[in-house]
């Protein structure tokens, strides 16, 4: 367990190394953060023109939490440039497990993701007349949280399963979140939506994660908003799991067929 | 014209090979469905138009982003911009040529938001003004053409292009109103719209689909296509004067 946490900081250090070269605080700030903001007021701006605060409410509350699935699965294209950038075979080479690097390689752009949706939380409510529980709302971030590492399982799953076609990495990244910012809840309810659909949300994260948020804004009972972020919690585990045995699978193919090559 | 047109056939021949870069064309459908289920949601049938609309508008827009303005930096990527530097034909008209290829299938999604809308809304907003839609639509390409070769021309001067391009995505939409109208805006942020040619194409295309008559659609249009124009003006020099300050400096082309 030691060493598998050494090599996690030690990918930890790698993938800031990247992001910080790509991304300086201005351009995050600037370009990123405010993009992101943009798109909350978007929505928001919708809930203004249906003429219903309700409406404002739920459309921005929705979208300020969505804003950060698009970071959270970013991991999909940082785990196809880490197999094209021909690693594998030194990490199945290697004492310790191939897992530890893949199932971390994004967990940068996931606190990013945290950190633009708990910002946006902070500065887009007032100048929508939207209403926060304060000093209770403090703990909303933690519950963003957990709503992106359910994101975030389930990019690493669709990037185990995008390994074998890096062309298709960008429409795997735009497919996965627009179909949580379509389906689950976010700008309309889950209860919208065909019996099926609204079942395949259940299992896709998001779903319970901002029902809790949503439930915990309003002041709804307590078990309310631990029962759907427990859901939620399950959600990623499955998600993880599964991420875990196909990126194992995709190991073992490619010993057996020669396909672990170093360069994609 | 016959290196515009060889632009045009080069990058429909590379569009064919490269299926990703048709990206725009699906995510439009999730544009489609969260805009009209909203507006669905809240039984708000008059807002149907605008939700056919935004989509529409998106996706040209996406175009024009995600794929005509990476044209010259896709070129340097491929090291082919110092080729057809020294190639002795005008570089420009080609590189139009295959932006304006983009640019034709801007106007797919229109079809795929009419196309969605029926089938898992079952709605489809009337248009009362064809003419006057087509028309705007028209103009909108023209002018995304132009804003398009502009784009692209400033890719090649900056590194931070990409962090431009991708942040130059909702603030348009928001600016322009292609699903809420400007009026909505606050009002310091009004005046901004008026130099964005989209809020024009979206006001004059929603106002053709109401019953009620179009005013001006002579000078709304002129708007759009001027708009358009200075943007291609702008663009032809600004190509010119990237290339020149490339080769000056030296990066034509990376190693």
């Amino acid at each position: 367990m030691r060493d598998q946490l050494r090599v996690l900081k030690h990918g930890l250090i790698a993938s800031w190394t990247m992001y910080s070269a790509f991304q300086t605080w201005k351009s995050w700030t600037f370009m990123w953060l405010s993009r992101l903001l943009v798109q909350a007021c978007f929505y928001a701006l919708i809930g203004r023109m249906l003429g219903s605060q309700e409406q404002v409410d739920y459309l921005l509350v929705g979208n300020l939490v969505a804003i950060m699935a698009i970071d959270a699965t970013v991991v999909i294209l940082l785990a196809v440039g880490e197999r094209q950038s021909g690693t594998l075979a030194l990490m199945v080479a290697a004492p310790s497990t191939h897992l530890t690097v893949y199932l971390g390689r994004g967990l940068v752009n996931l606190g990013s993701g945290v950190a633009v949706s708990t910002t946006a939380f902070l500065v887009l409510p007032p100048l929508f007349d939207v209403r926060l529980p304060w000093p209770g709302a403090a703990l909303v971030p933690l519950m963003v949280l957990v709503v992106g590492l359910s994101c975030y399982c389930y990019g690493t799953c669709v990037a185990s399963f995008v390994l074998g076609f890096p062309s298709a990495r960008w429409l795997a990244l735009n497919m996965s979140y627009l179909v949580l910012m379509t389906f689950c809840g976010v700008n309309v309810p889950t209860s919208y939506w065909p019996d099926w659909l609204r079942a395949v949300t259940s299992v896709l994260p998001m779903t319970h994660g901002l029902t809790a948020i949503r439930a915990f804004i309003a002041e709804g009972p307590a078990s309310t908003v631990l029962l759907n972020l427990v859901l939620e919690l399950g959600v990623a585990a499955a998600w993880l799991a599964v991420a875990a045995v196909s990126f194992n699978r995709m190991v073992r193919r490619g010993r057996r067929d020669g396909t672990i090559e170093f360069s994609g | 014209m016959r290196l515009f047109l060889s632009g045009a056939r080069t990058q429909f021949w590379l569009m064919g090979r490269q299926p990703d870069d048709l990206l725009t064309l699906c995510t439009i459908p999730f544009t489609v469905v969260m805009l009209l289920s909203i507006v669905m949601h809240a039984a708000r049938p008059d807002l149907v138009a605008n939700a056919f609309l935004a989509p529409t508008l998106i996706g040209l827009w996406g175009f024009s982003t995600g794929l005509a303005a990476e044209v010259l930096v896709g070129e340097r990527w491929n090291a082919t911009l110092q080729l057809g530097m020294a190639a002795p034909g005008a570089v420009h008209p080609v590189y139009l040529g295959r932006i304006s290829a983009v640019m034709v299938l801007g106007v797919v999604p229109l079809g795929e938001t009419w196309l969605l809308g029926k089938l898992l809304f079952g709605v489809t907003p009337p248009v009362h003004h064809p003419w006057v839609f087509w028309a705007a639509m028209a103009a909108s390409v023209f002018a995304m053409t132009g804003t398009s070769l502009l784009l692209a021309a400033s890719m090649l001067l900056s590194k931070q292009a990409h962090h431009y391009l991708n942040f130059l995505s909702f603030p348009i939409y928001l600016l322009s109103g292609v699903m809420v109208p400007v009026q909505y805006l606050p009002e310091f942020l009004q005046p901004l719209s008026h130099v964005i040619f989209l809020s024009s194409s979206a006001d004059l295309m929603r106002d053709s689909m109401a019953a009620g008559p179009v005013s001006g659609t002579g000078w709304r249009l002129l708007a759009i296509v001027g708009l358009g124009v200075a943007a291609l003006v702008g663009g032809r020099v600004l190509v010119a004067l990237a290339l020149r300050r490339a080769r000056e400096v030296g990066t034509v082309t990376y190693a």
